[in-house]
């Protein structure tokens, strides 16, 4: 498959008063055209971090060390803000968390798309501008009047769906969804997941999904990737993955998690916490955690290893992961 | 809209009443009778002081003496001034309230814009260098000694530099050897017309064009207002008032120090107020969608982090004005403008308890209407006020 | 740890509830006063602040020590620099310092001739070494006077400030614990306070009663308790009167007395404290303001020595006699602002909105 996004040996640190903060680690994947990656972990393992890098948002006490992310043939990483400000949302667009306080309260949510594309499309016209607006909000199943609206005056669900809408506008190469429906309630989370992954199989989106949540990713993605502590430890085909995951944290995110439509199973707790990104233990980072760890994860980086086509895992002792514990009915 | 600005028209009267009536009772509070201390001013006979007594509503039952007191009020018959006797307190006050509506409005307008936009741009390059100087400097004129710093302005500007006359309305020598068939007050009044249209037109052509559903003439419309009604400005005067402008420029001329340096009352609060609410809009997350959507940096910060900014510095205009009414007593005072502040002084410190009163009352009207209109103009830039909320 | 835990628990219950407590605010006291020499701008503050307080204290004891009450007592001191000067025609002085011109003299006694001498008594003074800040046009001594005020603007700015947070904090408490009737009534209250401008209400009110300082300094305590502060001490009262621990408390059979002193009142003390030093602010501000007016009834403050000069016309005559303006409206300007630094610095760390992440 041809890649869209290529991302290599990214590497983002945070400086705070008392040192570096690793947010992202050594991370790399690739994005293949027309398709959807799911990039999932817990708070603080880096997630949003990498969303951030991606288009370059970062704080002001964030850089980027080393690493390179390659959209469509262009290395975004060495460009100056005013050179990455023309690829933001015309190459690369963002569907945020909490469509609550993505949306400026004192514009109109029409007005606020047509800024968009006002910036990337100087030579559209107004006319043009409304039309355009309003085909995406029937894509997105919003009726186009209400592109004259505040956004006071929508829901939860319609904000995340004019959010879309707004994500589409200037027809990005890429679009990344970071917890696109975690504020919504179940039902309207499911209709915006079901949209979501209908518009980009008609459109042929490429894109990125992040979430905490297990059972999203899983819906709606066709490769998924799992972090841990700013590293990315396993990636791999979303149905190789989920059923047999191979990295024991994505083992055990998986077992604490109960699945819908899979076959039901006993439920583990996920015990402790994620690491201080300050002082990040050695070896592998996961190690204090984890059930099947050995002296060597305590002291070696694991390297990463191909358990099947496409399908890799950072881990010493991979092998020893059993299969998600079926319990029977 | 019009339901929100009649309920609080309502209430700003309602305050209004109850602020008349506490100061009826003030007054009854008041040891001896006001007009005692005309007993011995050979001016005043018993008969006039009687007829005092019960213009003023000293005579009868309390309850009949306040419900003459509040009658009086709202017919506009406020008596009589005791300092510039036989002057009526409403003609003083219909003479001097212009010039003090002028200081007002245009030092708050300064100090507003001025307090806002530098506000705006240190929030923007927060954590560089010169933070506490900023600090510091807010805090300076947000604290100075007011009638100090007005006295301090006077020698930089009007005696060490000689730019600006030190105080007084006009140039008396100008206005006594020109020929003339108008006096002082009718140039003024007009000047402050032709402001308030201007300001009318202008802001009317804001409200219409921002209705426009095409943005673009929309913006097109706001422009040709305003550049059409400046012009009609200086027309208007070269055909109607020529004979005119030489002195509505001096008045001008004299205005500029005392505006200038009343505006600084407000400026210094209103800077750091902006700065520190448009530090936490940078936090919100719509400053990051208008990022990632690839915004340049000005559009950011004016449209959408200063835009949001403004919401609760317009809340806090109300204290803000407080100050700036009472800081205008004091640049009434130090630069002998006649105006309303000045009045209130002086005729307190004369004990002409009449036009204090009036003064007063008007004074207060003026902080009403003020409040009024900074209630408005937070419906009118919040919409989830304005529309539905 | 975790048995560490417990022994300090156990520890602790040995001990009388008010070490406790003691202890408790003395740890939070420390913590706060680590960040607050964090900042810097506070700290400048408070040390503006101390030296004003030392020049209070001194006061008295130089005029009982050095000062010759007779030359330096800050209302009834008198002291002129007298020199002798030559009368010379006009427009032929060509030493200042010991000669006059004939039409200067002429003013002063008009039967002087050219060539007799003159006293020339100097007065207002230019600063010396004997009158560090010169003399006023009473011929008093600046310094003292500047000192001699400074106890007053404490006295003022303390009980102002007492009195404004005294009642804020009881009508803000009580309005947010019983809330309807009483909380509205105190709201309109407060609102209808912040509506009336307050510097021209002041001048009102001591055109129609004399002012002392005791009695300026108990109207603005009450004006300001009523209004502005005590909005925003209701709402700081209301956040906490909703907590699980007033619950809790009121389960154990708390009766509201109880639960407004012992609760809600302790937890509203800080915000409390913080718009004490704003209120400061504002009352040194005001009576300065009024003084210069000439509208108190006051022997000697910073907002007098400026009305002295203004009335004896030094008003506008440029930096000439700095002495009479400067000094006098520096320090107001300087104590004022110092007492609101110290409130932002203070407003930083008890503010949890503004704290630094």
């Amino acid at each position: 498959m041809e890649h869209i996004l290529e991302v290599n040996d990214l590497t983002m640190h945070y400086t705070v008063k008392e040192g570096e903060v690793m947010a992202v680690d050594d991370v790399s994947f690739a994005l293949g055209r027309g398709e959807a990656l799911g990039l999932v972990g817990e708070s603080g393992c880096g997630k949003t971090s990498v969303a951030m890098s991606l288009i370059r948002l970062l704080a002001d006490n964030a850089e980027i060390q080393k690493g390179s992310i390659v959209l469509d043939g262009v290395d975004l990483v060495p460009l100056v803000e005013e050179e990455m400000r023309t690829h933001r949302w015309a190459d690369i667009s963002m569907v945020f968390q909490g469509a609550m306080n993505a949306w400026n309260p004192v514009y109109k949510v029409g007005d606020q798309i047509w800024e968009a594309m006002q910036t990337h499309f100087p030579l559209m016209t107004e006319s043009e501008a409304r039309e355009r607006i309003a085909e995406l909000f029937r894509l997105v199943g919003l009726n186009p009047a209400m592109m004259d609206r505040y956004p006071h005056e929508f829901s939860g669900g319609m904000r995340q769906r004019a959010i879309i809408a707004m994500a589409l506008s200037c027809n990005p190469k890429v679009i990344i969804a970071d917890e696109p429906t975690t504020a919504l309630d179940v039902i309207v989370q499911d209709q915006i997941l079901k949209e979501l992954k209908k518009i980009q199989q008609e459109l042929g989106m490429s894109i990125i999904y992040i979430s905490h949540d297990v059972a999203v990713i899983a819906e709606v993605s066709d490769r998924i990737g799992v972090m841990y502590a700013g590293k990315l430890v396993e990636l791999g085909p979303t149905d190789e993955v989920f059923p047999r995951p191979r990295h024991p944290y994505a083992y055990l995110l998986l077992a604490s998690t109960p699945s819908v439509k899979g076959p039901r199973r006993k439920l583990a707790p996920l015990e402790g916490e994620p690491p201080n990104l300050l002082h990040p233990p050695a070896g592998c980072r996961f190690h204090p955690r984890c059930p099947f760890a050995t002296e060597v994860c305590a002291t070696d980086e694991p390297p990463y290893t191909e358990v099947d086509e496409g399908h890799i895992v950072a881990c010493w002792n991979w092998e020893q992961v059993p299969e998600l514990g079926r319990l029977e009915a | 809209m019009l339901k929100f600005i009649g309920k609080r028209t309502v209430q700003n009267i309602l305050v209004f009443i109850v602020f008349l009536t506490a100061t009826f009772f003030l007054l009854q509070a008041q040891p001896g009778d006001i007009t005692d201390q005309f007993l011995s001013n050979p001016k005043i006979t018993p008969e006039v002081r009687q007829q005092f007594a019960e213009r003023l509503g000293l005579t009868g039952t309390l309850w009949e003496q306040y419900v003459r007191y509040m009658k009086n009020f709202f017919t506009g018959n406020l008596g009589v001034s005791f300092s510039e006797y036989p002057k009526e307190v409403m003609d003083i006050i219909a003479e001097r309230l212009p010039r003090t509506l002028a200081l007002f409005l245009f030092a708050t307008f300064l100090a507003f814009i001025v307090g806002f936009k530098s506000g705006k741009l240190l929030a923007w390059r927060r954590g560089k260098r010169g933070e506490h100087v900023i600090t510091l400097t807010g805090v300076f004129f947000q604290t100075v000694f007011y009638p100090w710093f007005a006295v301090v302005m006077i020698w930089i500007f009007a005696f060490f530099l000689g730019w600006f006359p030190a105080g007084k309305f006009l140039t008396v020598d100008k206005w006594l050897t020109a020929e003339r068939t108008f006096d002082a007050n009718a140039v003024f009044d007009r000047m402050l017309l032709t402001v308030l249209a201007v300001a009318v037109l202008i802001i009317a052509a804001e409200i219409i064009g921002r209705r426009m559903n095409s943005r673009v003439a929309g913006r097109r419309f706001i422009w040709g207002t305003r550049v059409l009604t400046l012009i009609a400005l200086v027309v208007w005067w070269e055909a109607v008032w020529p004979e005119m402008i030489p002195f509505a420029l001096d008045i001008a001329y004299h205005l500029v120090l005392p505006t200038v340096t009343l505006s600084f009352v407000g400026f210094g609060g209103w800077m750091l107020l902006t700065r520190a609410s448009m530090l936490e809009t940078l936090r919100e997350d719509y400053i990051l969608t208008a990022r990632a959507k690839g915004l340049p940096d000005k559009v950011v910060r004016d449209r959408h982090a200063a835009r949001n900014a403004l919401l609760p510095v317009t809340t806090s205009l109300v204290i803000g004005l407080a100050f700036l009414i009472g800081g205008g007593v004091v640049t009434e005072t130090v630069f002998s403008w006649p105006g309303m502040g000045q009045t209130l002084l002086s005729a307190a410190s004369q004990q002409d308890i009449p036009l204090t009163i009036g003064a007063f009352a008007f004074i207060a009207v003026l902080a009403l209407i003020a409040h009024l209109v900074v209630d408005i103009m937070y419906m009118y830039l919040d919409p989830r006020i304005r529309v539905g909320g | 740890m975790t048995t560490d835990l417990h022994q300090s628990t156990e520890e602790m219950l040995a001990e009388s509830l008010w070490k406790v407590r003691l202890k408790l605010a003395w740890r939070s006291f420390r913590k706060g006063w680590a960040s607050f020499v964090e900042n810097r701008i506070g700290l400048l503050g408070l040390g503006i602040i101390a030296l004003y307080g030392l020049m209070a204290l001194a006061h008295p004891i130089l005029l009982d020590t050095v000062w010759d009450p007779r030359v330096y007592d800050p209302i009834i001191g008198y002291d002129a620099p007298a020199t002798i000067k030559t009368i010379v025609p006009d427009g032929q002085v060509t030493d200042p310092e010991t000669q006059v011109s004939l039409l200067e003299a002429r003013l002063i006694n008009p039967i002087l001739k050219v060539g007799e001498t003159l006293e020339i008594r100097e007065q207002p003074a230019s600063p010396s070494r004997k009158h560090l800040l010169g003399t006023d046009p009473l011929g008093r001594d600046v310094l003292s006077q500047l000192m001699f005020s400074t106890r007053a603007a404490f006295l003022l700015g303390v009980v102002a400030s007492l009195v404004t947070v005294f009642i804020a904090t009881t009508v803000g408490s009580v309005s947010a614990f019983f809330g309807g009737l009483i909380d509205t009534f105190f709201m309109r209250l407060a609102d209808l306070i912040l509506l009336v401008p307050f510097l021209p209400l002041l001048i009102v009110l001591s055109a129609l009663f004399q002012f002392g300082l005791l009695h300026l300094a108990l109207m603005i305590g009450i004006l300001g308790g009523f209004g502005g502060t005590a909005i925003i001490l209701k709402s700081q009262a209301l956040s906490i009167s909703v907590k699980p621990f007033i619950d809790a408390a009121r389960i154990a059979g708390g009766g509201k007395m109880h639960l407004i002193f012992r609760h809600i009142i302790p937890n509203v003390l800080p915000l409390s404290f913080l718009y004490m030093m704003f209120s400061v602010t504002d009352a040194i501000s005001i009576e300065a303001t009024l003084s210069f007016l000439g509208l108190l009834n006051i022997d000697m403050s910073w907002g007098i020595m400026i009305y002295q000069a203004s009335v004896q016309g030094y008003l506008l005559s440029g930096t000439k006699y700095w002495w009479l303006l400067m000094p006098a409206g520096l320090s107001v300007t300087l104590l004022a602002g110092s007492f609101f630094l110290v409130g932002r610095a203070m407003d930083e760390i008890i503010n949890p909105r503004l704290r630094k992440r």
